[in-house]
């Protein structure tokens, strides 16, 4: 899976052990070998409207016109670095559930699920979700797990309703 | 006026492979033209000389493909160093400089062209050195800001799009698969349905149809 960063800011990311420095022909076949195996997953959380937040006018640096610059003053609390151990962890329960857990195929012995998001073996299983991908892209998915859900309801209520089994 | 100065590059690492660096044109280079010679923008011959034998340290010609000098690294450097980026155009860059976590990235005073011409002069006669010999030197400097910009800039020379001057004949896309900036594959869907296939990496004038430029082309 790419990070879908582009060709420059994806590449060189390696898993720790893989090579001793990050250059040099060992990190180099490393890098390559791993430059769209690799994924990253970042989060963006919140600093609250405290008091000791705020904008102010730099008393030191100057713009071209010798106004002075916009100084930012932003000290993290507990708070905020509560909350960043707490995304950290959800982020890695996130890794274990997204993309290839239960993969949609076309047969059961490279598959999970058949196109229908149905189990292959047993058919009152229905796995939906992006568990379905057996990667993801650089695109938001989400509008195709809906699609897929959505026929995924279809099979099961216009078909497997009428008659419970595997549908493929 | 400053000489001219330049580097040869040898023909065989850019045999027949389209060269977008000579005078803003494509060039078509042989590789019986034996060498060709890039005209330099910043850097001096010697100077050029040393960056070029670093950056082939950091991202190797080796078993496992091409490198930076076949992508024509130093040239996206030079240029570089030679347009807006290489002066701080665009930094804020004025006193009083101090010194601050690293995740605020570098905070000094020295423009990109001022930190490679004191980091080239500090490798001394590096390009004359045997690889393990520059392998140990550049490892002496490691965490220098000016090694932590050349490996920077010489993975952005081997992945940029050509019109910067490196990733000649689109070396690096190929290295690494990735198929330039095309907006679909819409076309292709029908025709190759069910066979693995990967599509022969373009460049930015190539999806457009014009010839473009970098921004380092930008008058002073």
């Amino acid at each position: 899976m790419s990070t879908g960063e582009g060709p420059i800011a994806g590449f060189g990311a390696i898993p720790p052990g893989e090579a001793k420095s990050d250059w040099g022909a060992e990190w180099k076949k490393a890098a390559l070998a791993w430059h769209d195996r690799v994924a990253a997953i970042s989060s963006e959380a919140e600093h609250l409207a405290y008091r000791q937040n705020y904008v102010d006018l730099d008393p030191t640096y100057t713009d071209k016109y010798g106004d002075p610059l916009i100084r930012l003053t932003l000290d993290w609390t507990e708070h905020e670095r509560a909350q960043g151990a707490m995304v950290t962890k959800i982020q890695g329960q996130l890794a274990a559930a997204m993309g290839g857990r239960a993969i949609m195929g076309t047969a059961p012995d490279s598959s999970v699920v058949n196109p229908w998001l149905q189990h292959w073996h047993a058919p009152n299983l229905w796995v939906v979700g992006g568990s379905a991908f057996p990667q993801n892209g650089s695109g938001n998915p989400t509008l195709t797990i809906l699609a897929l859900t959505l026929r995924a309801a279809d099979g099961l209520i216009d078909r497997y309703l009428k008659r419970p089994g595997g549908l493929l | 006026v400053k000489r001219r100065e330049f580097i040869l590059l040898p023909a065989s690492s850019l045999g027949g492979v389209l060269l977008y660096t000579l005078a803003r044109e494509p060039v078509r280079v042989q590789a019986q033209t034996g060498a060709v010679k890039v005209p330099l923008r910043f850097f001096t011959a010697a100077e050029a000389r040393t960056v070029q034998a670093a950056c082939e340290r950091i991202f190797p010609s080796d078993e496992n493909g091409p490198g930076a000098t076949e992508a024509g690294v130093v040239i996206f450097i030079d240029r570089q160093l030679a347009g807006p980026y290489g002066r701080d155009k665009y930094r804020y860059s004025k006193p009083p400089f101090v010194d601050s976590v690293p995740e605020h990235g570098y905070q000094g005073k020295a423009s990109p062209r001022e930190i490679y011409r004191e980091g080239v002069q500090q490798l001394g006669n590096f390009a004359d050195l045997p690889p393990a010999e520059r392998d140990q030197k550049l490892r002496s400097t490691e965490n220098t800001t000016f090694f932590r910009m050349l490996r920077q800039h010489t993975i952005e020379g081997m992945f940029s799009d050509p019109m910067h001057g490196g990733n000649a004949g689109l070396i690096g896309w190929q290295l690494i698969g990735y198929p330039g900036p095309l907006m679909s594959y819409r076309d292709e869907i029908d025709k190759n349905h069910g066979q693995p296939w990967r599509r022969k990496p373009v460049s930015l004038a190539q999806v457009v149809g014009h010839q473009v430029t970098g921004w380092e082309e930008e008058k002073e």
